[in-house]
């Protein structure tokens, strides 16, 4: 039971299209779509790869929300999704590397758009049979099981020594995509960013629909929904589904962007950080996601360059935004703008 | 006036810790009527209406919907093919609006709950018709309230508009009195009155202003077993249901 | 013959540090209903500061209790200052909250004892081994470990059926909200729970310094498998914990001692190395799953 004071999730999202929102909407991709001139003109070009990996995580964590915000699972074991993702890809360009087979049948390729959707399907049979098993259960003891299941998938990643092992697996290069040079980071941002408008695009829609006003409800009131003769479990697991297949996009993405699957992906902590860019940006919003991410990823930048101490100062950051607030950036914006936003 | 039974439970036991809550229950829920479930706190109301609903499994005995069997199904199951019912202590989507709280439910009922990109102007038919529903109930002066803010009354009056929406086969109330105001309770009588043509009711409540006023048949449960089913006037006028139970009360 | 005994008994071994911990969390949360991720750093934190006064003074019984008293002092702190305004908070406010003291006892760690491991040894007392049967010569310390699983095991059944405290215990666990009532006192029974857990995993905490190696980060590798012993035994269930730890402890042992070598007969031994250990991490997961399968509330179902 999840009563963490969301800004009322479906709500904004059923009001429709506000004008400040648009506005907002508009800014931010004008400036998205600047950055990169922008970089360029400082001299900074580190900072297309982090609006890179800001976008990525943004796209992770708009699905973590699917499954937290919407549909009220708090999964600690994300991970293994964004891992699965990055890991399928980064296979699946070295068998191409290799000319061998993965599984001995399932030919490697390059093609980012197979390897994408390769990524995106198999976390999605992963969330499907982690959630199945994970949703037989609810409350505290669910988010410890998916927490142990996400291990396992760790465990299993890096106990296959032909892709890496422990050291993580690398990328020859990455993917291909229409003769585009996408080892290129102005070119490999824009890509990000487009993939990310139409997740984004998708995210809204998905927030408006039938599906999340039901879910809204089974997580909410399940008593209720069963009394209107609608079986709870369904809902949450093709939630949890969606949530993984987002999340293995972005796994996916990046892979391409490091180059490299790596085993850190798949620790828990980054389900944790997952968790914590989702809070912090606002559980249940449609703008907590990008936020969460770009704050959380733009401090780490800052801090890491000073200090090796930057967990302590996230763990920090994070006892004290759970303790003291409630909803986030999104709540604190809505409440520093008198709810125009 | 009332006609062939609906909804019949048949020999139903529950044991609790070697305590019957329910002693080989037999009830009949007839076409048309509202039927009330009375007797005293502990008699085994509540666990009766969570054995029809499927929320409690029964150790023994049989729920029959049209002659057809539920036993094997599950709440929600049940719910699909047509036992609504309303909570002692409501249950809505409270951090929702009258109106979405409707919605809801008109979704789940016709089966549209799986459109996970369709916007909010595929579902004009049915806002419409949650509008009109609410507008019937009087409720559209809260439509677009938080279900978190109403009040007591208007809470167990959406719930009600809700079950209704659902188009039950029959109609579980359990205690849809409680804790209302005079005014609100006639109001909910007069609504509840209405009803009756359009689906017969159990009413489980302890007003019984409201239950003879309302109700076609009585069923008197005491210690889990129904000591006298009839009329308002056959209960009574029942020797063992005074000294059972309504002794207690001055009626 | 007499080395699957001794895996046996390694298995055993294991089992009870696991216990250790898993009754601190299991109790934690069915009495006062938390989930604290940050377990891990009691462990830690008895086994850094015991390590480190056995260090400086040499003597392993004079850090016995100093890693005692560090971890308590550290569970107290902890409860006073962020478990106590997380009492009426969500599972996922919880979860994140201790979460951030995962990562922030994870670093102060690092930043006061560096990344080296410490080094600890068993005491002399106990440095011994002993021929448990004809063949079969086992160090004493891991029995000694296993003795200290047993007697805590006993203590806490005590404690919890027999004193009065353990009968606020259980009405606790059986009516939160009813013993919540009582009032005042129950705040000084979550803060004495607290601070048992924080002891117990302190206590597992030190004792493993020797077997295994005190560095930061050791409270998440133990605290992992640690979850699973616990929903595995029913959360809030001492008895579940007990059981399950036991079980999974030995399990978890005999797959990392024999699934490489089984599978070194099927393909070349460095890959069927990486792949035997990682199939045995993956063991008490699978198990998990398949118990779960069959009782989605654990062996044993806490009631409340």
């Amino acid at each position: 039971m999840t009563d963490l004071a969301h800004p009322s999730p479906a709500d904004e999202a059923r009001q429709g299209l506000r004008l400040p929102t648009v506005v907002f909407g508009a800014v931010l991709l004008a400036g998205l779509i600047a950055l990169p001139f922008a970089a360029d003109a400082v001299g900074m070009n580190s900072l297309i790869s982090l609006g890179s990996r800001v976008l990525i995580y943004a796209i992770a964590v708009a699905s973590l929300n699917i499954a937290l915000g919407f549909g009220g699972l708090v999964s600690f074991g994300h991970a293994a999704f964004f891992g699965i993702g990055a890991y399928v890809v980064a296979m699946l360009s070295n068998h191409a590397d290799w000319g061998t087979p993965f599984l001995g049948f399932i030919p490697g390729t390059n093609s980012l758009i197979l390897c994408l959707l390769a990524a995106m399907l198999s976390a999605g049979v992963a969330a499907a049979i982690i959630g199945a098993l994970s949703l037989r259960t609810g409350g505290i003891q669910f988010i410890m099981i998916t927490l142990a299941f996400g291990q396992m998938v760790y465990f299993f990643f890096t106990s296959l020594s032909a892709y890496g092992g422990d050291d993580g697996l690398m990328m020859s290069g990455a993917n291909a995509f229409f003769g585009l040079n996408l080892r290129n980071r102005t070119n490999f941002y824009y890509l990000c960013l487009t993939i990310s408008v139409a997740g984004f695009w998708l995210y809204w829609m998905f927030m408006r629909s039938s599906f999340a006003a039901v879910l809204d409800g089974v997580r909410q009131s399940p008593d209720r929904m069963a009394a209107l003769g609608l079986a709870p479990t369904r809902h949450r697991l093709v939630a949890f589904i969606l949530s993984g297949i987002g999340t293995g996009l972005a796994g996916g993405l990046l892979a391409n962007l490091l180059r490299f699957a790596s085993p850190d992906t798949l620790n828990w902590n980054t389900s944790g950080l997952l968790m914590i860019m989702l809070i912090l940006g606002g559980v249940g919003t449609l703008w907590g996601p990008f936020l969460g991410a770009l704050v959380i990823l733009v401090l780490e930048d800052v801090f890491g360059a000073w200090t090796e101490n930057w967990p302590l100062v996230l763990g920090i950051v994070l006892l004290l935004v759970v303790l003291n607030t409630h909803g986030g950036l999104v709540a604190l914006i809505r409440r520093l703008t008198g709810g125009r936003l | 006036m009332a006609g062939d039974a609906i909804l019949t439970v048949r020999g139903l036991v529950k044991r609790f810790a070697g305590l019957l809550a329910t002693d080989n229950v037999d009830l009949d829920l007839r076409a048309g009527e509202i039927h009330a479930l009375i007797g005293p706190n502990g008699a085994g109301k509540s666990t009766l209406i969570a054995q029809i609903c499927g929320t409690l499994r029964p150790d023994a005995g049989s729920v029959r919907l049209r002659g057809e069997s539920i036993d094997a199904m599950d709440a929600a199951a049940r719910a699909a093919r047509g036992i609504g019912r309303t909570f002692q202590i409501v249950r809505l989507i409270d951090d929702a609006t009258v109106t979405q709280n409707l919605l809801v439910a008109l979704h789940v009922r016709n089966g549209r709950i799986w459109q996970i990109f369709d916007g909010p102007g595929s579902r004009a038919d049915l806002s419409r018709e949650a509008a009109e529903r609410l507008a019937a109930a009087r409720l559209d002066g809260i439509a677009k309230a938080r279900v978190a803010d109403l009040s007591h009354g208007y809470r167990k009056q959406l719930e009600l508009v809700i079950a209704r929406a659902m188009k039950p086969a029959v109609l579980l109330l359990d205690e849809p009195m409680a804790g209302l105001g005079q005014a609100e309770s006639t109001e909910m009588i007069r609504t509840l009155s209405a009803l009756r043509a359009e689906v017969p009711m159990l009413l489980v409540e302890h007003d019984m202003d409201a239950v003879f006023n309302l109700a076609d048949r009585i069923s008197v449960l005491v210690y889990g077993r129904v000591i006298a089913t009839g009329t308002v006037a056959e209960i009574r006028d029942n020797p063992e249901v005074r000294r059972a139970y309504l002794g207690e009360e001055d009626i | 013959m007499t080395l699957l005994f001794e895996q046996m008994l390694n298995g055993v071994q294991y089992g009870f540090m696991l216990f250790l911990l898993a009754a601190g969390l299991t109790l934690i949360f069915g009495i006062m209903g938390i989930i604290n991720l940050a377990h891990g750093a009691f462990y830690m934190a008895g086994a850094f500061i015991g390590t480190w006064v056995a260090g400086v003074t040499g003597s392993f019984w004079i850090g016995l209790p100093a890693g005692l008293a560090g971890s308590a002092v550290i569970g107290l702190l902890v409860e006073f200052l962020v478990i106590r305004r997380l009492y009426a908070r969500d599972h996922l406010e919880q979860v994140l909250a201790t979460f951030a003291l995962v990562l922030i006892f994870n670093q102060l760690a690092t930043i006061v004892f560096g990344r080296q491991p410490l080094m600890a040894a068993p005491p002399q007392l106990l440095s011994a081994s002993v021929e448990l049967l004809p063949g079969l010569i086992y160090p004493v310390y891991r029995l000694a470990i296993i003795g200290v699983g047993i007697a805590v095991a006993a203590g806490l059944y005590l404690l919890i059926n027999r004193s009065r405290i353990g009968m606020l215990i259980r009405a606790g666990e059986a009516d939160r909200e009813m013993v919540r009532a009582l009032g005042i006192r129950i705040k000084l029974i979550y803060t004495l729970v607290f601070g048992l857990g924080a002891v117990l995993a302190g206590l597992a905490g030190y004792l493993a310094g020797p077997i295994y190696s005190v560095q930061a980060g050791m409270g998440d590798r133990i605290i992992l498998p640690t979850f699973v012993v616990v929903v595995v035994g029913g959360v809030g269930s001492i008895r579940g914990a007990f059981v399950a730890a036991l079980v999974l402890g030995v399990l978890d042992t005999l797959l990392r001692a024999y699934a490489p070598g089984m599978l070194r007969g099927i393909m070349e031994s460095s890959a069927a190395d990486t792949l035997g250990a990682g199939l045995a991490s993956m063991g008490i997961y699978l198990m998990m799953a398949l118990v779960l399968m069959a009782r989605p509330q654990g062996f044993f179902p806490a009631k409340g």
